[in-house]
């Protein structure tokens, strides 16, 4: 069956809602009836590294993970096929609603939640996305992870949608930092996801997610924010995951003893906030189908109300001006340093030059290379020299080359010229010749603008890493004729 | 006024670099030079693994600009946020909304 196109095997009904990866659809699988939902992810590149995972995924077999039963590609889409989850996910429900868990509901769904990761964890697996939206209800109340594992491999293709760094909120403080991280940094997660069920969204949600990404690493752990609200055995949940050093944070293992989920209530304490989030959502289809709608779309009601998605998907382009930056100059000059300590007497030797017709030249003294290094190294040579030159010439042209900035800059009347040179100078003396009004001015643009500058480092990154994975495609392809 | 909790985030903000020294220079000059100058580097020249490694540490640098960039909004923001302070706190409002400091 696999080999037959998907739609002959599935009736696609609706769409369920849509993620940062792509849309997820409900679908019957035809010759069994059975209903299934279905992940288009539009991807470009490293199809093989996605479905190597999605193999991975199916072979996981427990009842508190969601079951990959496989995986179509379909034009430039890669269909992701998944057991269906009728209630949705917990965030849905909390905003169909308008109505965050009680602790009764969270501990119970929380305790299906540390067994889906005490069985992963078993397996030396990390989930890597543990958040409110990718916990899914069965109608009678079962809780089960979802997009396990999708999230790790899809990073590359989401850089080039959205940001590279992605929704920070949930996020480990270890992993932000890239200092290596394991199992517990999805304990981090479930720790934030316990205060996304009680309060409605993580802690920072209201700042901006390029904000918040400093805060958590800097910041003593969240708590909840009203304590005296909750059980002291909720609170004690809650530090035990929030703990900073992974090695003192609790396991799965561990926190399934814990008091506040031991005497968690079994599903059934769910039915009532499923029925409830169901028959809004039929009243919500009926209202839209009156009015003559289609079908309202909750995966775009999601990513409006949620704010935290906001400008990170690539909005309207706005107006950028290249700003030369102090980095630049740095590491054009290293560059320099760098290709002249490979000159030798002012010429490249010819061992660097040889590209890979070179291979074969027995008096090389780099014939004892393995000829890949050999390679490379010629190739570094033909292209860091020409990029050497260059970046002389594009520095001169920016009229740059001190470290200091010239002076012309920095008299230049107020405007958005001081600004960029005292983002890279460091220089803020500017600011007292300001009025209070620009000031507040200022202060009220600057995540803008620091946005702008962000969409066009994407863009240019998105440019820079092009030609690299067009070269890795050359590669496959020339391998597989 | 800087608490001595900002100054404290400040300084770890500032540590936030996740290039840990595999990056070949001229992988950085490439990230930072002019577009116009890309169909000078022969990527074909590189094995696979290479290329994949370098594929990887470009999203890498990337991350890392990002980082750069908040890191120097967040300078500006407190800046600015010390300058109002020290108005709001030094002189009359009302002058302050009116003229420039000298
Ligand atoms: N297996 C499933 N069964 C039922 N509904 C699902 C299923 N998978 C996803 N959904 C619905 O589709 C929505 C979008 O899911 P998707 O995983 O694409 O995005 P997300 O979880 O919100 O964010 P992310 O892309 O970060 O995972 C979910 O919120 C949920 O409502
Ligand atoms: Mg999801």
């Amino acid at each position: 069956e696999l080999n037959k196109q998907p739609e002959e095997v599935f009736d696609i009904v609706c769409k369920l809602g849509e993620g940062s990866y792509g849309a997820v659809h409900m679908a019957i699988h035809k010759s069994s009836g059975h209903t299934l939902a279905i992940k288009k992810v539009p991807v470009d590149t490293d199809l093989q590294e996605i479905i190597k995972e999605i193999s991975i995924m199916q072979q996981c077999d427990s009842k508190y993970v969601v079951k990959y039963y496989g995986s179509y590609f379909k034009n430039s889409d890669l269909w992701i096929v998944m057991e269906y989850c009728g209630a949705g996910s917990v965030s849905d429900i909390m905003r169909l609603r308008r109505k965050t868990l009680n602790e009764l509901e969270i501990s119970s769904v929380l305790r299906d939640t540390l067994k889906g990761l005490r069985y992963l964890h078993g397996l030396k697996k990390i989930h890597r996305d543990i958040k409110a939206g990718n916990i899914l209800l069965t109608l009678e109340g079962h809780a089960k992870l979802a997009d396990f594992g999708v999230a790790g491999q899809l990073t590359d293709t989401m850089a080039k949608r959205n940001t590279v760094i992605g929704t920070p909120f949930w996020m480990a403080p270890e992993v932000i930092e890239e200092i290596g991280y394991d199992t517990k940094a999805d304990m981090w997660s479930l720790g934030i996801t316990s205060i996304e069920a009680a309060e409605g969204r993580p802690p920072y949600a209201e700042i901006h997610p390029m904000r918040a990404i400093f805060m958590i690493p800097t910041k003593p752990p969240p708590t909840l924010k009203n304590p005296e609200d909750w059980s002291h055995e909720f609170n004690d949940f809650v530090l035990r995951c929030l703990v900073k050093k992974p090695e003192d944070r609790a396991t799965a293992a561990e926190l399934l003893e814990h008091p506040f989920i031991v005497n968690a209530q079994g599903p059934h304490i769910l039915e009532e906030m499923i029925r409830d989030a169901k028959e809004i959502a039929e009243a919500n289809n009926m209202a839209a189908a009156q009015m003559g709608l289609e079908e309202v779309d909750s995966g775009t009601m999601l990513r409006n109300d949620d704010g935290t998605m906001m400008s990170w998907s690539a909005g309207e382009e706005g107006t950028l001006i290249q700003h030369p930056t102090y980095n630049y100059y740095q590491t054009a000059q290293s560059l320099r340093n760098q290709m002249q300590q490979l000159m030798i007497g002012g010429k490249i030797p010819a061992v660097a030059r040889g590209g890979p017709s070179n291979n074969g030249n027995a008096n090389s003294p780099m014939s004892h290379l393995p000829p890949e290094h050999a390679q490379a190294l010629g190739a570094l040579h033909q292209n860091s020299e020409q990029f050497a030159n260059m970046a002389d010439r594009s520095l001169s042209a920016i009229g740059a080359p001190n470290d200091t900035f010239p002076s012309t800059l920095s008299s230049q009347t107020v405007g958005s010229a001081d600004f960029q040179h005292a983002l890279t100078s460091e220089n803020f003396e500017f600011l007292r010749g300001l009025t209070m009004e620009e000031l507040i001015r200022r202060k009220n643009t600057l995540e803008d603008e620091m946005d702008n500058e962000l969409k066009e480092l994407q863009r240019r990154y998105q440019n820079k890493r092009q030609p690299i994975l067009d070269a890795i495609n050359d590669k496959k392809n020339q391998m597989t004729l | 006024p800087v608490t001595s909790n900002v100054l404290r985030a400040e300084s770890t903000v500032e540590n936030l670099n996740i290039i840990h020294g595999e990056t070949p220079e001229w992988l950085r000059l490439y990230s930072q030079a002019d577009l116009k100058f890309d169909n000078l580097l022969e990527w074909g020249l590189f094995s696979e693994g290479d290329l994949q490694k370098y594929s990887e540490l470009m999203l890498k640098l990337h991350k890392q600009e990002v980082i750069n960039v908040v890191i120097q909004y967040e300078r500006l923001r407190k800046a600015i946020l010390r300058e109002i302070d020290q108005r709001a706190q030094g002189n009359h409002p009302l002058m302050n909304l009116m003229q420039p400091h000298p």
